[in-house]
């Protein structure tokens, strides 16, 4: 943890409550779905914009998607069989005249008007590293060095609360990393590194540390124990409701070869790839900075707001 | 006995197919190719084929890592649940259902 005086205490509610007043963020009556104001979006555009001229120098390919997704690509990720409580599904309804007319006619009781919905082809993106597996499948064996991307998505998980900072729905700009267990191990610790770096350059008191998915049920357990005995995931923590317990802003994963077998991912070799990706939740680093310097932007710290909107 | 019921599970987990048999009681399952939800598998299995539930203090990787070590595990809750308190036991010394208790 570094130096930095921390913001004084505020409750995830007041914290919330304050967004609302100040006009930063607009209520919906929905836990966890918020509209955002020109300022907060402003926030979001100079965290991200901050986070491509970090990795500029990296050369990713851009791929940027929609908050939707292939079912089929959802599928054969496992991420169902490992996170059930966060999925978010997209079903439609594709009767006829008189389908329409029976289920504008249902009862709350008998389903009301979602009583004829089918599952679509397209489910919510649950992170924006998801829709770049099976693109990168397609094309083939791997390049012997291995491939880099860029990627960016809204991304949805089911998980209501009172805590801003904890959306339904939010921003992930993520790099997912292709090659050798070598390259993914070295990528992991290089945007640990910088991570830490930029949350410095924005006056965040940030540690990284050891961390865990959160799968469902006991087996779950088995598989988060399993996840931290390998060292498989870190995140970059600052306190942003609760000082108490940290906030995680960012995460360095290593997939082993999980997303090679599911998707069919090939290094030049023939044999199956390793992967990594390193992601960023773009409204949770802009609630963090809001909590720590305060609701009035102008009135930030000068090398902050260099770091944020340098001057070209 | 408890060997065979646990490479029996493991002949079941599509990560193992095929290979469950060659593998000695000391390989490492992990090193043999299974996965983290293949270690899921393995426990759901033998937890219906026990009738047993594992506590959380074992769903560790390492009490994954090799026959003899899911092994050992089985042992510990067979011992745990033999000093239970005089519950009534089924001829493996696992512990016996209530409902068919009573």
């Amino acid at each position: 943890m570094s130096t930095i005086e921390l913001a004084p205490r505020l409750s995830a509610d007041d914290f919330r409550q304050e967004l609302f007043t100040r006009g930063l963020l607009f209520a919906t009556g929905v836990d966890g779905l918020y509209g955002r104001s020109a300022t907060f979006e402003s926030l979001v555009d100079a965290v991200d914009r901050l986070i491509g001229r970090l990795s500029a120098d990296d050369k990713a390919e851009l791929m940027r998607f929609p908050p939707i997704m292939t079912r089929s690509g959802f599928e054969a990720s496992g991420y169902f069989k490992n996170m059930p409580q966060l999925v978010g599904t997209v079903h439609c309804f594709c009767g006829d005249d008189r389908e329409h007319k029976r289920v504008l006619a249902c009862t709350p009781e008998e389903g009301g008007w979602t009583a004829a919905q089918q599952p679509a082809d397209v489910v919510l993106t649950p992170a924006s590293c998801y829709p770049v597996y099976p693109i990168i499948a397609a094309r083939g064996p791997l390049p012997a060095e291995g491939w880099l991307v860029d990627s960016s998505s809204y991304c949805f998980r089911r998980e209501p609360s009172i805590d801003p900072a904890r959306m339904q729905m939010f921003r992930q700009r993520e790099q997912v990393c292709f090659g050798t267990p070598e390259r993914i191990r070295a990528f992991q610790s290089h945007w640990m590194t910088r991570a830490l770096e930029m949350f410095r350059l924005m006056g965040l008191p940030a540690t990284t540390d050891l961390a865990n998915d959160p799968f469902f049920g006991r087996p779950g357990m088995l598989m988060a124990n399993g996840q931290r005995s390998q060292r498989l995931k870190f995140e970059i923590l600052v306190p942003i409701s609760n000082p108490d317990k940290l906030s995680a802003c960012g995460s360095f994963n290593y997939h082993v070869h999980h997303f090679a077998d599911a998707y069919g991912i090939r290094g030049a070799d023939g044999e199956p790839a390793h992967t990594g990706c390193a992601g960023f939740g773009l409204e949770r680093v802009a609630l963090a900075l809001l909590r720590q310097h305060g609701f009035d932007i102008d009135a930030w710290p000068e090398a902050v707001s260099m770091t944020l909107w340098p001057r070209a | 006995m408890l060997h065979e019921t646990v490479r029996n599970v493991l002949k079941g987990v599509s990560d193992l197919a095929g290979r469950a048999d060659a593998l000695s009681n000391d390989a490492d399952l992990f090193d043999a190719g299974l996965s983290s939800y293949g270690t899921v598998e393995v426990m759901i299995g033998l937890e219906n084929a026990l009738g047993v539930e594992f506590p959380e203090t074992a769903l560790t990787r390492d009490s994954f890592s090799s026959i003899n070590a899911i092994v050992r595990v089985l042992e510990g809750l067979q011992k745990d649940a033999a000093s239970g308190g005089g519950k009534a036991v089924d001829a493996n010394g696992w512990p016996v259902a209530q409902e068919t208790v009573q």
